[in-house]
C-alpha cells in the first residue's frame, strides 16, 4: 500500500462516517401545534408547555390537552368521537380534527413518510 | 503498437471482460442477507484492467461486462439493469478522474475504495430518483456505504495481488 492509497482510503472511511452524522442526526421534532377554529383563527400552542386547552365550538366544548411534547383531543361533544379515537398527534404533517364541533388540531410540516405502501 | 499487439490488446480485453461477466453473473446467484449488498469482485477486473491496460480498456471492459452479465440475467433494459449501468458508470468516472489526477500514484487499493463509494452512492441516488423517494432510504445509506467501503477493500486488495501475480508472470 502507498501512503497514496493509505490517504485515499482515510478519505473514504471519513466519508463514511459523515453519512452516519448527516442520516442518522436526530430529526428535529415537533415544536408547536395549531388549532383552527371556526371563526377563522388560530390558536398555536406550545408543544413543551403541559396542559389542556378548552375550545368553544357548536356542539360545546372541546378539549385539546398537550403533554410530552404531544397533543391530542381528549374530549370532545360530537356523536362519534372520531377525534378523540385519533389520539395523540406527534409528527409534522399529523392531524386530529372534529368536522362536528369545527375543531381542527394539526402539527404543522411536510410528512416525513407514506400513508402506505402495496406492492 | 503493430497489428499483432493490437490483436492481442483485444483479445485481453474481450477476455477479461468475459471474464468479469462471469463473476458478476456467479454473484447475482449468491443470496444477499440485505438486498443491495454485494461483493461486487467484478470491479478488481475493471481495475487490473485499468493499471495494465489503460483506462480506455477499462472503460469497454466494464461497460460489455455490465451488458453481458444482464443479457445473461435477464435484466437488460430492466430497472436492476439501469441500477447496475449507473453504478458501474459512477465508479468508472472516479476511477478514471483519480488515475488522471493521481498520475499513477494511487493502487488498486487506493481506487477501489472511492470506486465502492460511487457505485453504492449512484445506486441510491438512482433507487430514490427511480422507485422510493421516502426516507428510509437515507437511514439505510450509511450501512450500505459501509459495507459498499469494506468489500471495496476487499476487491482492491484482490487486484492488488492478482496485479503482482501478473507482473512476475510477464518477467
Amino acid at each position: 500500500m502507498r501512503p497514496a492509497d493509505a490517504l485515499s482510503l482515510l478519505l473514504c472511511s471519513t466519508l463514511v462516517v459523515l453519512s452516519f452524522l448527516w442520516a442518522w442526526a436526530p430529526a428535529a421534532g415537533a415544536t408547536e401545534a395549531l388549532v383552527h377554529l371556526d371563526d377563522g383563527r388560530v390558536l398555536r400552542l406550545d408543544l413543551a408547555r403541559a396542559g389542556t386547552h378548552r375550545i368553544h365550538g357548536p356542539l360545546g366544548d372541546t378539549l385539546i390537552e398537550v403533554r410530552d411534547g404531544r397533543a391530542r383531543i381528549s374530549a370532545s361533544p360530537c356523536p362519534q368521537q372520531r377525534c378523540v379515537a385519533r389520539g395523540w398527534i406527534t409528527e409534522p404533517g399529523d392531524a386530529s380534527v372534529c368536522l362536528p364541533n369545527h375543531v381542527a388540531l394539526s402539527i404543522p410540516g411536510t410528512p416525513a413518510g407514506f400513508d402506505a405502501v402495496n406492492h | 503498437m503493430d497489428e499483432a499487439q493490437q490483436g492481442q490488446r483485444q483479445r485481453a480485453i474481450v477476455g477479461l471482460a468475459a471474464l468479469a461477466a462471469v463473476i458478476q453473473v456467479l454473484e447475482a446467484g449468491i443470496p444477499s442477507p440485505i438486498a443491495g449488498v454485494k461483493p461486487g469482485l467484478a470491479n478488481a477486473v475493471t481495475l487490473l484492467v485499468l493499471l495494465r491496460l489503460g483506462p480506455g480498456a477499462a472503460v469497454t471492459v466494464a461497460l460489455l461486462r455490465v451488458t453481458a452479465a444482464s443479457l445473461y440475467l435477464g435484466t437488460f433494459l430492466s430497472p436492476s439493469f439501469l441500477l447496475s449501468l449507473s453504478g458501474a458508470l459512477a465508479a468508472l468516472i472516479v476511477m478514471v478522474l483519480l488515475h488522471t489526477l493521481a498520475r499513477g500514484r494511487l493502487g488498486a487499493l487506493g481506487l477501489a475504495g472511492p470506486m465502492a463509494l460511487a457505485h453504492m452512492g449512484a445506486q441510491l441516488l438512482s433507487v430514490r430518483w427511480l422507485f422510493d423517494p421516502g426516507p428510509g432510504l437515507t437511514l439505510l445509506a450509511p450501512p450500505l456505504l459501509s459495507f459498499a467501503l469494506l468489500a471495496g477493500v476487499a476487491t482492491g486488495i484482490i487486484a492488488d495481488r492478482l496485479l503482482r501475480r501478473a507482473e512476475a508472470m510477464v518477467q
